[in-house]
């Protein structure tokens, strides 16, 4: 480990924290509540770059965990008054259906498009499903499913144990982003250990880690349990944003965003994806509200041409062009490598 | 009883019907194409605008509709794919990007509303039970276009060159065929396929823009599952499957009908990954 | 097998059938510890194919494969190479993404844990003299470069059984001596396997050599035995000026 590299990263780190926290005081109600948005966006953008952009795995359906771990927030929120459990099941409900879907599909070992179309039925199925919640039959306990219409007034984070003391909009931004920054450290950190090599040697060549030892259906597995509690956590953040959810979370459209945010963002980074859903989750919205051009094609457009151009998204591409011009600098010292190699 | 086994005939010929442009597509060429759903939306558009414009219903549906999706089809291979082949996963990234695209314009076209197409045919009636008639359509159709496509595969020379070209389309290309214009045929003839599909079921459903939503999942489930031989797989998937919804739709709600093809489809993979196709002989069509 | 130890490895009538062509057919094959063993034949013969019967990238259609004694017919690749086979393929399977320390890196952590991944690395190295390549990205190597990076990562995990195949395609004159000498020095530690076709290489390297034609072992002898065989010539059409 670069000591200097390290002590910048835990710097930068540490001052993102603070900045976390003292915004708040400094901000528009509208705009705190904007970037509130964005940082559970920014959780579930971590998921697919983890997911997709380290371990190899193309899923469609971390939207749908997003919204799992929403959904199951919301019910055990009301249900039991208090928010502690309830952001404990808003995490480990996707992450439970992402065992059970998970050891299907990896132990199968499907194809990654088979991988991908399921996860994407997957996703149409829960849209559909929660959709004809409406009747008051659906019920978790007392909280009403509502189909179509959500589930509203979703009780906030309170201090364990003390229900009346709950969060407000200032400190969901704080919990929000404290969060979103947690879950971005703790992968920096998983991405550096042994769990987090091996699944970024699981995508760089599948049958070298299984001819090193490793069980690739594994793997697989976990890391896609790991993203799915990630994505339940952004969940969770985003049933306290508005105190609302409904199934259009599970919508097409939505479960578009995060592919979207990661493609263009950067496959392959963490900042990128989350740079990603801020910048076009925010523009996707000012888009949303203009009548002209519809945002559909827009997205639609910008990603196919994206694909087709520049598969690896704006970061990685930058991060490649300035580190092709640093080889081109120490070019003679390669070369003679290569004769002596 | 007959009612009942019309219905079900029905389902699995839906199925069948939807999911064969796709079959043809990713049988042939491995190309998962995501925007499938919207092709199947197009269909149901052109048959729709055609027949509002004063054509005949029958040839908006059977005419109009595959031509202009054909043709959509063209302008896709040569646009996008063709840049992405060997490409699986950008191939199905950029038809997706395809899909928002073409429900973008088409909404911003047509609007966010829905159409409809009266149903043709009326009904009939059976042992006091009514039923629509257009269900002996659907049936009908199905089985048509899959004998056509099942013939035109096995016993004429433009089918043999299509599986030759997939099989070794340098082989293929030496023996003076393109390979690039049997692409753009195979998929455009899938895209026809579909255009049809969308526009058949068009006066089921409604016609809007997020139409293909509502199919994609079905069509899906019932490729991957039927495999690679696009005929036989893809018949057995839609028998199987459709036997499954119909029976869960018919016991709890169409819904858990969805839910439970696809707990269906991830047992079934789990027991045979390549798809109801590794149980014919190795060369089924 | 006079004491009762199983070999090292055995194959027992194993075959392997695609559809309708048997390209592995009714092999028996035994390699005791230490054993350095080449397999030969013109393409198509079968070598490869039965190399990857025991890789476990296929599932032989018959027969059995035996690893001291245990039965690992069933088992997967990641168990194979868990049980200490060290496996280096046709085509180089390497992490191209990542850089060749990265490579040994996450060879040695297949066997090791903590501090000592580092050390094993560091030793990989300095042992295969890739010290100046050590943060150059895969795909920017040559191609012999990566061969023998690969050949560092199967190195790497300490195996007790190395299956090599093709090691020296693509390599410079230079390059293929420095991975005889290689296999030789390994050699002493462990057995191998190594499927190839460059007749001088097996010739510097080679003790047994199992010739393998139209999928089945056409003869096994040892490496003089078989460059002088007139037999093995005619196999290979047009060959035979190789043997000499």
């Amino acid at each position: 480990m670069a000591n200097p590299a390290f002590a910048l990263q835990a710097a930068a780190v540490v001052i993102a924290a603070i900045l976390i926290v003292v915004l708040p005081k400094f901000l528009e109600f509208d705009t705190i509540l904007q970037i509130s948005l964005n940082f559970a966006f920014a959780i579930l953008a971590l998921s697919v770059a983890f997911v997709w952009g380290y371990a190899g795995i193309f899923s469609f359906g971390q939207a749908a965990f997003f919204g799992i771990g929403g959904y199951a927030y919301a019910a055990a929120a009301i249900n039991l008054g208090d928010s502690t459990v309830a952001i404990a099941l808003g995490v480990l409900a996707p992450a439970a259906f992402a065992v059970v879907l998970g050891y299907f599909v990896f132990y199968a070992r499907l194809s990654s498009i088979y991988v991908a179309v399921i996860t994407l039925v997957v996703t149409l199925i829960l849209y559909k499903f929660m959709g004809q919640t409406a009747k008051p039959s659906y019920m978790v306990g007392k909280a009403m499913l509502g189909g179509y219409n959500g589930i509203p007034a979703i009780p906030p984070i309170n201090m364990p144990g003390r229900p009346d003391l709950y969060a407000g909009p200032n400190e969901i931004f704080v919990i929000a982003g404290l969060s979103a920054l947690a879950v971005y450290v703790a992968l920096r950190l998983l991405l550096r250990s042994r769990l987090g090599r091996i699944l970024v040697g699981m995508r760089e060549n599948e049958l070298r880690i299984e001819l090193l030892g490793f069980d690739a259906r594994f793997y697989k597995l976990v890391a896609f349990v790991i993203a799915a509690a990630i994505a339940g956590l952004g969940g969770v953040m985003y049933a306290n944003w508005n105190a609302f959810i409904d199934p259009h979370v599970f919508s097409l459209a939505f479960s578009a965003q995060p592919i979207i945010w990661t493609m263009i963002g950067g496959l392959g980074t963490l900042i990128g994806p989350i740079i990603g859903a801020f910048v076009l989750s925010t523009l996707s919205l000012e888009l949303g509200t203009q009548q002209t051009i519809d945002i559909n094609l827009i997205m639609g457009l910008v990603f196919t041409v994206f694909v087709l151009l520049v598969p690896q998204g704006i970061v990685p591409t930058v991060r490649k062009f300035w580190s092709d011009r640093a080889d081109a600098r120490t070019a003679p010292t390669g070369k003679e490598a290569k004769r002596h190699g | 009883m007959a009612i009942a086994a019309i219905q079900i005939l029905n389902t699995m010929a839906s199925l069948a019907l939807i999911s064969l442009g796709l079959a043809i597509i990713f049988g042939m060429m491995k190309v998962m194409n995501f925007a499938h759903g919207e092709l199947l939306m197009l269909g149901a558009y052109s048959a729709q605008f055609a027949n509002a414009s004063g054509i005949n219903i029958w040839v908006a549906m059977f005419v109009v509709a595959p031509l202009v999706v054909g043709t959509i089809g063209v302008m896709i291979e040569r646009l996008v794919i063709r840049h992405l082949y060997g490409r699986m996963m950008d191939t199905l990234l950029a038809t997706w990007g395809l899909s928002l695209f073409i429900t973008g314009a088409v909404t911003m076209t047509f609007g966010n509303i829905t159409r409809g197409i009266s149903t043709p045919l009326g009904s009939f009636e059976i042992g006091g039970i009514r039923d629509s008639s257009y269900k002996f359509l659907i049936i009908g159709v199905t089985i048509a276009l899959f004998a056509a496509i099942y013939l035109v595969l096995k016993h004429t020379k433009a089918g043999l060159i299509a599986r030759a070209t997939m099989d070794n389309p340098r082989q293929v290309a030496a023996m003076g065929v393109n390979p690039g214009a049997v692409y753009t045929a195979t998929f455009a003839i899938g895209a026809a396929v579909t255009g049809l599909a969308g526009a058949i079921m068009a006066p089921l459903t409604g016609v809007l823009p997020t139409m293909g939503a509502a199919y994609i999942g079905k069509a899906f489930i019932t490729v991957i599952c039927g495999g690679d031989a696009i005929f036989a797989g893809t018949a057995s998937a839609a028998v199987l499957f459709g036997v499954i919804n119909q029976a869960t739709t018919i016991m709890l709600t169409p819904e858990f009908g969805e839910v439970a093809l696809l707990l269906g489809a991830l047992l079934m993979l789990r027991l045979l990954p390549a798809g109801l196709s590794s149980l014919f002989p190795k060369r089924a069509i | 097998m006079a004491d009762g130890v199983p070999p090292l490895l055995e194959a027992r009538g194993v075959g392997m059938r695609f559809g309708g062509v048997r390209a592995v057919e009714d092999v028996n094959f035994t390699l005791a510890e230490g054993e350095l063993r080449c397999l030969i034949g013109p393409n198509g013969a079968g070598k490869s194919t039965f190399f990857r019967c025991l890789t476990k990238q296929y599932q032989p259609t018959s027969g059995r494969v035996l690893l001291r004694g245990v039965d690992v017919t069933r088992a997967a690749t990641h168990d194979i190479a868990r049980l200490g086979v060290g496996i280096k393929t046709q085509v180089p399977n390497v992490f191209d993404g990542l850089t060749v320390r990265e490579n040994l890196r996450l060879a040695a952590t297949s066997r090791l844990k903590g501090r000592r991944v580092e050390g094993a690395c560091d030793e990989a190295i300095d042992r295969m003299s890739l010290g100046a390549m050590r943060d150059k990205r895969l795909d920017r190597l040559s191609h012999g470069q990566r061969q023998w990076v690969e050949l560092a990562m199967v190195v790497t995990s300490r195996p007790s059984l190395i299956l090599l195949d093709e090691p020296t395609a693509g390599m410079t004159h230079a390059e293929v001596e420095h991975t005889a000498a290689l296999i030789r020095e390994l050699n002493r530690d462990a057995a191998l396997i190594v499927v190839e076709h460059d007749m001088q290489f097996i010739r510097s390297i080679a003790k047994r050599v199992t010739v393998f034609h139209h999928g089945r072992i056409f003869a096994e002898e040892s490496a003089e035995a078989v460059l002088r065989d007139p037999r093995v010539g005619e196999i290979y059409l047009g060959k035979r000026n190789l043997l000499v």
